[in-house]
């Protein structure tokens, strides 16, 4: 019973504040594998926030073109998608990170892993509860925002390197995890 | 082929990557390996994703009102924390959506995400009291102990006991969508929960689309499939349900004692057969070992790709001993250390003119124990503990087999996807009454279900030690669409194996194992039938 729902009400028959509410239901529940997408397709962070932000203003805009009933995560990568050619386009460069090929290789894969990523989510939060206190406050200290990689170096009095080092290996060990639990996916059918 | 997870430069690149921090050589090394395989493809977005999801979790709520803060920083993980770039961004663009509709969506999400809710929501009215195995779909992790605020909690995994303010318990069972009302009134969108409610605590409701169950000073289970019918059964004392339907102004009321199970349609009911086993009204007892309270979920590295079916010696008796069976064709497969002692199978084939045999030697710490019902939930019969068989019988297709439950972009289900000559055959034993059931689907597009159907023999024996089982089928080919050319000695199909695991319960899943898989091919074994191993036919 996915959020998309069963709804036998068509876009139209809705209010604006139903319409509102429907779509940042939606857009929430999908912005992780959207904003993935975007990201693993320009593999640059700042050119991957700005198609993002191009994108949501696109979802809205045209969330009436969206059937009830669909796929809201699939329609909103294939908006995604569309933007990021249009970005590169017009970024008119040619230091793009890769080339068209890839770029559309590395759409489908994406397409393909899509329905993982929600159970990979999920996975997530057990992973985090066994890791050991010491790695959880460190992973949580570097996502922090607004705070330097240097500045955790020097509250824990610890070289720069050192941080990177163990922040790659827990990373890893939390990317196991999730490979690990998400077995279950398979266990559903 | 090279496993990505023995390429510690991609990770290194990866890193490079997520801490942007990447130079232009290594972002070409990133690109060979990207354009070398997909499987580095895989791992690539994976990888962005989880990065991703952590800064959600871990990059705290204070990222979106940052609108004064820097640039991120270059030594700084990057990613997205904010649900909407423009509430949290100071770029130009800004200008453009403070006007219009993208301003009123940024005010309704900075509110729905920011804003506080009315006073009268923000009280918490349960508590997570208990919890086994579970894995909730939240941005942030939820402990035993937990208060809990009127929301929806959507349990992906395990078993969870909340105890509202009012003194109700609810004991609700992955995977489900709970959604806390008040300390007096819950709705069961999905899945499963068992509501004591007593003393005080009479009155308690459980909405669900199709009936709301008022308490009247009792036990009682509520259980709810993805198209909203609704099951109620009475463990102690008496509930109302009051029947929802579109078209109906006053409900229609129904009651019923302890012993009785109705099933609720849109606007209808029917009585059904009380069956104790089928909810979870306790939490599982805690585990006896060490190893099982970590509730680690055994899983294997497979082992072999292909299975030998060999041809029935004469007649083959099912009474659950395969002492009559031409065991040659064995395959044997154990659970990743530390499980590989308790949690492993050898696995059995054989096929006549008439039948196909499975047979399987499990080992299995809680066996024979599942009280997943066939005649109420077919489709989750694996979750009890099960042994699971993907075989496809098109001669024509040979190996490997083809057909995908997954679309890409654009695609259409071809033939291959939706092949009656692929089958998914689960098997179990039905502790309450004993039977060896059956439940087959069709095609990656799982059709045409049947439930225990006509045709088939199967029986089950109980290790003298009590810690395993053997297990031992005869499908006639009918029930695999394969009557008229039934598969030859000389064939290479496709097949892998399946083998599941669950507590003592026998409702709670806890781990499997997949085998008998093609080594050249990724990916999950119910969505690619490429993925299954060779299933060769001996004479």
């Amino acid at each position: 019973m996915g959020a998309e729902g069963k709804s036998n009400r068509s876009p139209a028959e809705k209010s604006d504040g139903q319409r509102n509410l429907r779509f940042v239901g939606l857009f929430s529940k999908h912005e992780h594998r959207i904003y993935s997408y975007i990201v693993a397709l320009l593999s640059n962070w700042t050119d991957a926030d700005e198609v993002m932000q191009e994108t949501s203003i696109a979802l809205w805009e045209m969330f009436d073109q969206f059937q009830e009933g669909t796929d809201f995560n699939s329609w909103a990568c294939r908006v995604a998608h569309f933007r990021v050619l249009r970005f590169r386009q017009q970024c008119q460069r040619d230091r793009h990170e890769f080339g068209n090929d890839l770029v559309e290789s590395l759409g489908e894969t994406a397409s393909m892993e899509m329905d993982v990523m929600e159970t990979r989510r999920m996975a997530l939060a057990g992973c985090l509860d066994h890791l050991n206190p010491a790695d959880r406050d460190l992973l949580t200290r570097c996502y922090s925002e607004g705070v330097l990689i240097k500045e955790i170096a020097g509250q824990l009095n610890r070289p720069v390197k050192a941080i990177y080092k163990d922040l790659a290996r827990i990373r890893r060990a939390v990317f196991e995890c999730v490979g690990s639990k998400t077995a279950l996916p398979e266990a559903g059918r | 082929m090279t496993d990505v997870n023995d390429c510690p430069e991609f990770f290194e690149l990866m890193e490079a990557l997520c801490c942007d921090s990447i130079t232009p050589e290594q972002r070409a090394r990133l690109t060979g390996f990207l354009s070398s395989d997909q499987k580095f493809q895989r791992a690539y977005f994976q990888y962005l994703h989880m990065h991703v999801c952590l800064r959600r979790a871990l990059g705290g709520a204070g990222a979106a009102e940052r609108s004064s803060a820097p640039p991120v920083q270059a030594d700084k993980p990057r990613g997205i924390p904010m649900l909407l770039p423009p509430a949290a961004r100071t770029s130009h663009r800004f200008v453009f959506l403070a006007a219009g509709m993208a301003a009123a969506l940024v005010a309704l999400v900075v509110f729905l995400r920011h804003a506080a809710p009315p006073a009268a929501v923000s009280v918490p009215i349960a508590t997570l009291t208990n919890e086994q195995g579970c894995v909730w779909d939240s941005d942030v992790s939820i402990q035993r102990g937990a208060r809990l605020n009127p929301g929806r909690l959507i349990l992906s995994s395990g078993v969870a006991q909340l105890t509202f303010s009012s003194g109700a318990v609810a004991v609700l069972e992955a995977p489900a969508e709970f959604e806390l009302i008040s300390a007096a009134r819950a709705f069961l969108h999905s899945g499963r929960v068992v509501v004591r409610a007593e003393n005080k605590s009479q009155g308690f409701i459980v909405d669900t689309a199709r009936a709301e169950v008022l308490d009247l000073g009792t036990e009682f289970g509520v259980a709810v499939d993805p198209t909203g019918e609704t099951l109620v059964q009475v463990y102690d004392g008496m509930i109302e349900a009051g029947l929802k339907a579109a078209h109906v102004t006053s409900r229609d009321k129904k009651r019923l004692l302890a012993g009785q199970a109705m099933e609720i349609e849109e606007g209808a009911s029917r009585a059904l057969a009380f069956s104790d086993d089928r909810f979870i009204r306790r939490l599982p007892d805690p585990p006896a070992d060490k190893l099982s309270e970590q509730w680690l979920i055994p899983y294997n590295k497979d082992r072999v790709d292909s299975i030998n079916v060999v041809r029935a010696p004469g007649r083959v008796t099912i009474d659950g001993n395969l002492s009559d069976w031409d065991v040659s064709g064995v395959f044997k497969s154990h659970c990743a250390e530390p499980y590989a002692a308790n949690y492993n199978v050898k696995g059995y084939m054989m096929s006549d003119s008439h039948f196909l045999y499975i047979g399987a030697h499990v080992r299995d710490p809680s066996p024979m124990r599942s009280v997943i019902d066939p005649g109420t939930d077919p489709n989750v019969g694996w979750k009890g503990g099960s042994v699971q068989v993907r075989l496809s019988t098109d001669r024509s297709a040979g190996w490997p087999a083809g057909g995908d439950l997954f679309m890409k972009k654009g695609q259409t289900r071809t033939p291959k996807d939706v092949s009656n000559k692929l089958a998914h055959i689960t098997m179990w034993y039905y502790r309450p009454t004993g039977q060896p059931c059956l439940h087959v689907e069709y095609g990656m597009d799982f059709h045409g279900m049947q439930m225990n159907p006509q045709g088939y023999q199967g029986a089950y024996t109980k290790d003298a030690d009590g810690r395993g089982y053997t297990m031992e089928y005869a499908i006639p080919w009918s029930l695999l669409n394969a009557e008229s050319d039934p598969p030859q000695a000389g064939d290479t199909l496709a097949a892998c194996w399946n083998v599941h695991w669950s507590d003592e319960g026998g409702r709670l899943w806890k781990g499997y194992l997949v085998d008998v898989l093609n080594p050249k091919e990724e990916g999950y074994t119910h969505a690619r039938a490429a993925t299954w191993g060779k299933a060769i036919f001996r004479k």
